[in-house]
């Protein structure tokens, strides 16, 4: 089966989890939605929607629930496997870009950002932007991977490097633990500019500034323990 | 005897029975933790022995030796407790994703 398997991890979200969902259906492509314990009726918004829907009984992050969706994937053999956020602030038309991108350059993995573009660098609140470059140089130091945008949600895969990418950081965290599992099974990579739109209801979902301290912290403790 | 070592003495007595009941299944712990209140109950019983120690250790005072010691346990004791929560996290992980992969609904289950 040649298909394109988005997975989105997903907590507490209302209707709008709905809306991020049907471009990606009427595409065409597999849609995984991992519950990541969700304690509203968030349920009741996708139930109509031809989704592949996983639930974890506990909140455990993002970055187990992205596991989930990419260990479930497996068995289907997809050819692409992106990572999307449920919050709407992703494109669906930046999917196809990505693959062909995948395929032009022959790389395993593209990796979105905000910063490479005019354009959708200035949607990124300046507090933000400053967060992220800092975010940006500790990520270099901790992977040696210096990218633009340090903390984005948007990556297209080949199915094949599932294997390799296999992510223990259940929370944050595991955004760095992919440049540095890229690193470490030599996975080529690139960077491509991801559109963004930021709504009051994805900066109130995202992260806050106060989180890259414990971001930091899971880093450190399981890089060196 | 003074206050102090009254006090000391009934807690680590006390602590020292709630070890050995704690630990009743485990011989090696019970063995440490014998050795290490008996050691504390000496040096509450008889300072003079801990300054002694401490001075072999080129340490001034018994209770600096006892603080010194105290603090490299405690970082001890947190890398042990910090492993053991982790490796629970870990359980706990897969548990619920293997679990969740397992209860998946698919297309079309509606």
């Amino acid at each position: 089966m040649n298909k394109t398997f988005i997975i989105i991890p997903a907590y507490n979200e209302t209707e709008v989890i709905a809306s991020t969902i049907r471009p990606l259906l009427e595409r065409g492509y597999e849609v995984v939605v991992v519950d990541d314990g969700s304690s509203n009726n968030m349920q009741e918004h996708i139930k109509q929607l031809n989704v592949h829907y996983l639930r974890h009984e506990i909140n455990l992050g993002q970055g187990a629930a992205l596991q989930t969706g990419m260990e479930y994937v497996k068995k289907f053999n997809p050819e692409y496997v992106v990572h999307f956020d449920a919050d709407g602030q992703h494109s669906s038309d930046d999917i196809d870009e990505f693959i062909n991108i995948l395929i032009e350059k022959k790389t395993d993995i593209v990796l979105g950002s905000r910063f490479l573009t005019n354009e959708t660098k200035e949607l990124v609140p300046l507090k933000r932007r400053l967060l992220l470059k800092t975010a940006r140089i500790l990520n270099w130091i901790f992977t040696g991977l210096l990218l633009t945008d340090a903390h984005n949600g948007f990556r297209v895969m080949k199915g094949t490097v599932l294997s390799k990418l296999r992510l223990t950081e259940t929370r944050m965290a595991h955004a760095t633990e992919i440049l540095r599992l890229i690193k470490k099974n030599r996975l080529s990579y690139t960077e491509a500019p991801a559109k963004i739109s930021y709504t009051a209801y994805s900066m109130q979902k995202g992260q806050k500034a106060s989180n890259s301290v414990n971001i930091l912290i899971d880093l450190v403790f399981h890089r060196f323990i | 005897m003074t206050k102090i070592q009254l006090v000391l003495l009934a807690s680590s007595l006390l602590l020292l029975l709630l070890y050995l009941r704690l630990f009743r299944n485990r011989i090696f712990i019970t063995l440490f933790f014998l050795g290490f209140f008996t050691m504390g109950i000496l040096f509450v019983i008889h300072p003079s022995l801990a300054q002694q120690t401490a001075a072999f250790f080129g340490v001034g005072r018994g209770v600096d030796l006892v603080i010194y010691f105290l603090l490299v346990s405690f970082f001890f004791l947190f890398i042990a407790l910090f492993y053991k929560t982790r490796h629970l996290g870990k359980t706990i992980v897969d548990l619920v994703r293997n679990r969740a992969i397992e209860n998946a609904r698919n297309p079309g289950d509606n």
